[in-house]
């Protein structure tokens, strides 16, 4: 096993040697130990920014004309504008606003339930019921049975049943 | 929602400034490839672009590298990557091999290679591609040295990197 592929382990405390970094930026490295130097790269920002260092600024390539303009096109097609994006802070003043509704809304429950206010529905309630005669259901089964004595006559029913 | 705040926007258009020479140096020097080396920058800059909001603001610098080096093993292992066309209308415009003029100055080794391929290609590709990609003369320079729509000229630079795309990973790889 080379000396890359020891190094480079989940262990984000085993970083790649100066050799390795090097001959990773010359692209001298076979192919599998590029990738596992790579991959380790990838993960661990002190090994990033020595990788990055290492680059002379006079032998850095030149990026394509319109690099940067392609980029910043390819930018604004595939994410929302800045005005459109929350700040935080207004984040953080809508969330203490929806909290002060809900304490509010605690509160005025809290009050309710002192106060007694449940128990004077559940009476009305009550006395509804009580009060059959005047009760939309009283008024509802005395519909329904005067409906179905027009066709059915209770006496011969009973007669009925009386025989049987 | 995400929440992008403008002093990370401002870093990352900073960067774009600063760092599109090293990590297309990065993506290069990790593929071989001039070609892939643009794209995958390109997407390097643009995921930074996509995950503004997870940036903690310490290293743009080092941020952008762990990015590049991770498309570029994400290139490296794949098995799936573009295969080359076998028939593609570009091939027509291909030239028989002839020697260049020896005036252009050659600043880097990719710049050697784009020479030489640029080389290989038929009018009016070759005279744009050696423009572009190796004198780095951008579209609109080049439609009025010739006296050409700026769209021509663009759709010929595009027709010419798709050609040398091939090309490099045909001489090079």
């Amino acid at each position: 096993m080379t000396n890359a592929l020891k190094i480079v382990s989940r262990d984000i405390s085993a970083h790649l040697t100066p050799e390795t970094l090097a001959a990773l930026r010359k692209g001298t490295l076979p192919l599998e130990e590029k990738l596992a130097a790579l991959e380790h790269v990838s993960r661990c920002s002190r090994c990033a920014d020595l990788l990055a260092a290492g680059f002379d600024r006079e032998d850095l390539l030149a990026p394509p004309v319109d690099f940067a303009a392609d980029v910043r096109r390819k930018a604004k097609n595939q994410g929302p504008e800045i005005t459109d994006l929350v700040r935080p802070e207004v984040l953080k003043k809508e969330f203490r606003r929806y909290c002060l509704k809900v304490a509010c809304a605690a509160c005025a429950a809290v009050i309710l339930l002192m106060t007694g206010a449940f128990d004077y529905s559940v009476d009305l309630i009550a006395a509804a019921n009580e009060d059959k005669e005047h009760s939309v259901m009283g008024n509802m089964t005395e519909n329904i049975k005067g409906f179905s004595d027009l066709f059915f006559d209770p006496e011969v029913l009973e007669d009925d049943q009386n025989e049987k | 929602m995400k929440t992008i705040s403008n002093r990370n926007l401002n870093m990352w258009e900073e960067s774009l400034r600063e760092y599109s020479g090293l990590v297309f140096t990065i993506c290069y020097t990790m593929t071989g490839d001039y070609f892939e080396a643009e794209d995958l920058a390109q997407e390097t800059f643009l995921s930074a672009y996509r995950n503004l909001h997870r940036f903690q603001g310490e290293n743009m610098k080092a941020w952008l590298t762990k990015i590049a080096s991770n498309k570029c093993r994400d290139y490296l292992k794949s098995a799936a990557r573009k295969s080359l066309p076998s028939s593609d209308e570009s091939f027509i415009a291909l030239a028989d091999p002839e020697p260049l003029p020896e005036d252009v100055i050659l600043q880097k080794d990719v710049n050697a290679k784009l020479y030489r391929l640029c080389g290989k290609l038929k009018e009016p590709y070759q005279t744009v591609a050696l423009e572009h990609f190796v004198r780095g003369r951008d579209p609109a320079q080049i439609a009025l040295d010739q006296g050409k729509n700026v769209k021509t000229i663009q759709t010929q630079i595009y027709r010419a990197r798709s050609m040398l795309n091939h090309l490099w990973k045909e001489e090079f790889r």
